[in-house]
């Protein structure tokens, strides 16, 4: 009773999909196309026909000095009108030029070896079919001249033939002989061919059922797993009834041409002779692969029937069989990258199923697999389909019917904290979590790219653009390049962050009294980041990882005015002005309304990654602190600007001027003095700040500021930030780019 | 008989069903009235084994519902479970096929009950080309086609124009007649009130009334009384202490009474008053919804 019930749905499938007008329009379109493919001779020369008829006849001139072939040939064509053979003497009057598509040359010479030598001459799309029968005829000639002078009956040579054929084929090297590589190849597609169609099929139908919700009452007659072998099964069906056609249409297509060929007596045979390829290891190959491939095509229709279940529409259908098609075209790679030699992972991996319908025959026809592995990659297909019907069916059922597979249980009061109004808030704002951490990682990404990709074109295009301008010199050049790469890889990722920054965090603040504030909070900041330096200094001492960067980036090599400028350019005014930019505008003006201390934390930990080596990295995380918490006191870009200006300068002026002995007394002074002047003001002002923490009331106040429950609850909703695909690769593509540049820094 | 005990269903950390029990007898119609979400369909789809229940079990005749009996049951969901790309002939004939019928049986009973809805002429038609009240007449049709034992309705007469209402009506009153088992769900209560004896009414997944309508009703009925005419203060104080007493427009009075009992009381209180009109009402199965899922929500 429950087999006919998938019967049912196998039939009714298979019907409708055969009864259909898109199956019939698709299957005249193949019937006409192999007819014409296999046809193409025939309907060239009825063409031919109807715009000059003289053209469809062919004359064969023959030059036959002691007529061993002639009469045989004359023999051979005497049935067909369209050809005359002529005798003729001076063969070699006609060179290549003159030869029309409608003259064949023979030249027939005896030989003591081989009894008789023949060599043909014709053009290039003259029909093969004349060819062919010339062939032979003079092979024919060739066997009875031998078996006359041998004694020998037809028959007998007939067999010397066959058994020299035989052992041609049998004969392979290690990588196979070419034809047989050539049908592995063709069989290889043809399976692609066929996964593809079925798999599509697949997806069509079950996102089909889904959306017309009929599933709904199938289910209560047949169980979810009856319901996917059927559904797999009749796809396949359909394609078997396809192939079926497919062939009907190919013996069409063979029987017209017959009827339409000249003569009528002999069929068209190709170039390659079937005979030579076939042979018991071919027939076990194709029934392997038969095996192979039936198995295999019903487990990914299982496989397909689930991803397709949990797809919402027939788009997203197509994207499921994407997925599936693209780890078949990897699986399909890796035969090929493995198929070279025996290895024992090969072994192994060619057991596993889907991997093994693509291994298992391809080793075998290249001689590199045994029965006992055939066996086992069998044995393990054919327990790898019960076990995933089993598996499939949970999942399928659920994503069917559209219902959460997840059962949790039950928590008191979920009810009431599902409809409260900040539960729902929260999951939006973790959803836009996400989407910052999208956007920053999108952001670092594109620039880390158009970092490392423009410095390559650069210096791939610096000879051809130095040796057209003559007036700078090439290290000039390549210095304006290599700021012009330097801003556009800022500068993109910057209005794509642009774009996300809330309305209200791109206002900046103003009035007079900000302006003194900000002025406050340069002057401090310039002995911080002295003390910053100090100890980042000090500590990679002591690890000893560092290499100091203004050596590695050659300023001391660089001499004259424009180059002085450049430099300045490069290193203290365009990162001042870019970086902050990016950093301390777009990703804190992103993050802001996320808090002020995961804003601090996540931005000084990009700033610190965009420049990409890691003993900057810890002097630019402490570095980005600071400002990061100037930026979100001032709320101006100002500030960090002149300090990132202040700090970058100054090595600069520190690498550039090295050996003016005055200048540089002046400028340590000045640099002293700046240094002394901001550690006055940071004192007084946290002095400041701790007479005010005195006062009971300002501690209370700070207390309620640090709600421990409300941070540990924001930290645990920032985390969705980091939950993002983008995000991740982020992470993956700087840490591989760390490790890498500190590794060609160190060979340095 | 069909038997639901305890039944449970968690869609990941909500239980839509909640400890849900009930019984109907062979050859009874029971009505099921929940609001929008109340877990009506899950529980349907739970009886008709397309979702497993978390907790609880179910048993028709004293046996669990597997493959054996699931030709004996007839189900229309609530959401369209039509191919558009067939025709009516065709979808009859799958879904016929999937309960174990002949092509013959099929052709006969689809014809007779197109007959009974007087739509013969949408043999041939493409569902896609009906309208949503025909559907629905299809997907009655197939739901009944293999002339099942129990027969599960959801929200049956949702697109239905009141003639077609009718006719849905007197077709389940007589495959009650011919001692079929119906369970049936529907937000409006008219159609329960005309169909059942007995009513299940779920809300937020649990079980709040289960009972015979006419028990129902009369207990609900004999507890309101609808009185007018000119009662003086001290006498409607008296009332109120046997229920609550609503005071409509010209002299009217609502009173409901915690205990049916005391009718008496009233009407003998009432001796001296100018009364008009005295009278015990009837109540709509909207009003003992209203109440029982009302009150729930005070709570």
């Amino acid at each position: 009773m429950k087999s006919n019930k998938i019967v049912a749905i196998i039939k009714n499938d298979v019907e409708r999909s055969i009864k259909n007008k898109w199956f019939v329009i698709l299957n005249l379109l193949l019937l006409i196309v192999t007819i014409v493919v296999l046809n193409f001779n025939n309907i060239k020369s009825m063409f031919k026909d109807e715009e000059n008829y003289a053209d469809d006849s062919v004359t064969i001139y023959v030059q036959d000095a002691q007529n061993l072939a002639y009469e045989q040939i004359v023999q051979a064509f005497i049935n067909d009108i369209n050809v005359d053979v002529e005798k003729t003497d001076n063969i070699q009057n006609y060179n290549n030029e003159q030869l029309d598509a409608n003259i064949i040359l023979i030249d027939v010479q005896p030989d003591d070896t081989e009894y008789i030598k023949a060599s043909i001459m014709f053009k290039d799309g003259t029909d093969n079919k004349y060819i062919n029968l010339i062939e032979s005829t003079l092979n024919s000639i060739k066997d009875r001249m031998i078996s006359e002078n041998k004694n020998l009956t037809l028959q007998e040579i007939e067999q010397i033939k066959q058994q020299a054929t035989v052992e041609m084929t049998v004969i392979a090297n290690e990588h196979g002989n070419t034809s047989q590589n050539g049908l592995y190849i063709i069989s290889n597609y043809l399976i692609f061919f066929i996964l593809l169609l079925c798999l599509s099929k697949i997806a069509n139908t079950i996102s089909q059922e889904k959306m017309s919700k009929s599933i709904e009452y199938i289910l209560t007659s047949i169980t979810a797993k009856q319901y996917i072998i059927s559904k797999v099964l009749s796809v396949c069906l359909t394609v078997l009834v396809q192939f079926i056609f497919m062939l009907a249409y190919i013996v069409i297509a063979l029987m017209i041409s017959g009827i339409f060929s000249i003569n009528g007596n002999y069929t068209y045979t190709n170039d390659i002779s079937i005979g030579n390829i076939i042979n018991s290891d071919v027939i076990i190959y194709f029934l392997i692969t038969l095996v192979f491939m039936c198995l295999t095509v019903f487990l990914q229709g299982v496989i397909q029937c689930v991803m397709s279940a949990k797809t919402t529409s027939i788009q997203e259908a197509g994207n499921a069989t994407f997925l599936l098609i693209t780890i078949n075209l990897v699986l399909y790679m890796v035969v090929n990258a493995f198929s070279a030699g025996s290895h024992i992972l090969t072994y192994i991996i060619s057991v596993i199923p889907l991997a093994s319908m693509y291994f298992i025959p391809s080793m075998f026809i290249l001689g590199q697999a045994n029965w006992v592995q055939i066996v086992i990659a069998l044995v393990i297909l054919l327990a790898s389909i019960p076990l995933s019907l089993i598996l499939a069916q949970k999942p399928f059922k659920n994503a069917i019917l559209d219902f959460s597979p997840k059962k949790n249980k039950r928590i008191d009061g979920i009810e009431k904290i599902l409809s409260t109004r900040e539960y729902q808030e929260r999951m939006i704002e973790r959803k836009s979590s996400g989407k910052i951490g999208l956007v920053i990682g999108m952001a670092v990404i594109l620039l880390l790219i158009l970092q490392i990709f423009g410095g390559i074109i650069v210096s791939v295009f610096l000879d051809s653009i130095s040796s057209s301008i003559t007036f700078i010199s090439q290290s000039n050049i390549y210095l304006i390049l290599s700021c012009i790469v330097f801003v556009i890889s800022i500068y993109i990722p910057y209005l794509l962050l642009k774009s996300y920054i809330p309305k209200e965090e791109k206002k900046e603040n103003k009035g007079k009294e900000d302006i003194i504030k900000c002025i406050k909070y340069i002057i401090i900041g310039i002995p911080i980041i002295s003390v910053i330096q100090m100890i980042c200094s000090f500590a990679i001492e002591k690890m000893g990882v560092g290499v100091d960067v203004t050596e590695t980036l050659g300023l001391f090599n660089y001499t004259g005015k424009l180059s002085t400028v450049l430099i300045f350019l490069q290193v203290a005014i365009l990162p001042a002005i870019f970086e902050e930019l990016f950093v301390r505008k777009g990703i804190v003006g992103i993050l802001k309304k996320k808090g002020a201390i995961f804003t601090v934390i996540v931005s000084s930990l990009i700033f610190a990654t965009i420049h990409m080596n890691l003993s900057q990295f810890i002097f630019a995380f402490l570095v980005g602190i600071l400002f990061a918490i100037i930026r979100l006191k001032t709320n101006r870009m100002y500030p960090t600007m002149i300090l990132h200006f202040i700090n970058n300068g100054f090595a600069v002026v520190e690498a550039l001027f090295y050996d003016h002995m005055i200048f540089m007394q002046i400028f340590t002074y000045f640099n002293i003095l700046l240094n002394a002047v901001g550690f006055c003001l940071l004192i007084y002002m946290a002095y400041n700040k701790f007479m005010e923490l005195k006062d009971k009331d300002s501690i209370q106040k700070f207390k309620e500021q640090l709600d421990y429950r409300k941070i540990k609850l924001n930290i645990v909703e920032n985390m969705f930030v980091f939950k993002d695909y983008t995000f991740l690769v982020t992470v993956i593509l700087s840490a591989t780019l760390f490790i890498a540049i500190e590794k060609v820094l160190s060979i340095m | 008989m069909l038997e639901v005990k305890n039944l449970s269903k968690f869609f990941g950390i909500k239980k839509v069903v909640d400890n849900v029990s009930f019984s109907v007898e062979n050859g009874k119609i029971l009505g099921v009235l929940g609001k929008n979400g109340a877990g009506k369909s899950t529980t349907f789809r739970m009886i008709l084994n397309i979702l497993e229940p978390d907790e609880g079990e179910i048993l028709y005749n004293g046996e669990k519902i597997d493959s054996k009996v699931s030709d004996k049951i007839g189900y229309l969901p609530e959401v369209g479970s039509l191919i558009d790309s067939y025709t009516v002939y065709e979808q009859c004939l799958y879904y016929g096929k999937m309960k174990s019928m002949s092509e013959e049986e099929i052709k006969k009973n689809m014809f007779d009950l197109l007959e009974r809805f007087s739509i013969v002429e949408y043999a041939n038609m493409k569902i896609k080309e009906l309208s949503k009240g025909n559907k629905q007449k299809i997907q009655f049709i197939i739901a009944i086609l293999h002339d099942p034992e129990l027969i599960i309705l959801d929200e049956p007469f949702s697109g239905l124009d009141p003639v077609s209402v009718e006719y849905f009506k007197n077709i389940i009153l007589e495959l009650k007649e011919k001692g079929k088992t119906i369970i049936f769900s529907s937000h409006i209560m008219s159609q329960v009130e005309m169909l059942c004896e007995d009513v299940l009414i779920i809300d937020n997944g649990r079980v709040i009334l289960n009972c015979n309508l006419n028990d129902i009703k009369q207990e609900y009925s004999s507890k309101t009384l609808d009185i007018t005419g000119k009662i003086s203060k001290p006498v409607l104080n008296q009332i109120s202490v046997f229920g609550k007493i609503e005071e409509k427009p010209n002299n009217r009075y609502i009173v409901k009474l915690a205990n049916k009992e005391r009718i008496n009381d009233v009407f003998r209180l009432l001796y001296s008053s100018e009364i008009t009109k005295f009278s015990v009402l009837n109540v709509s199965l909207n009003d003992i919804f209203l109440d029982k899922v009302g009150t729930k929500y005070e709570e």
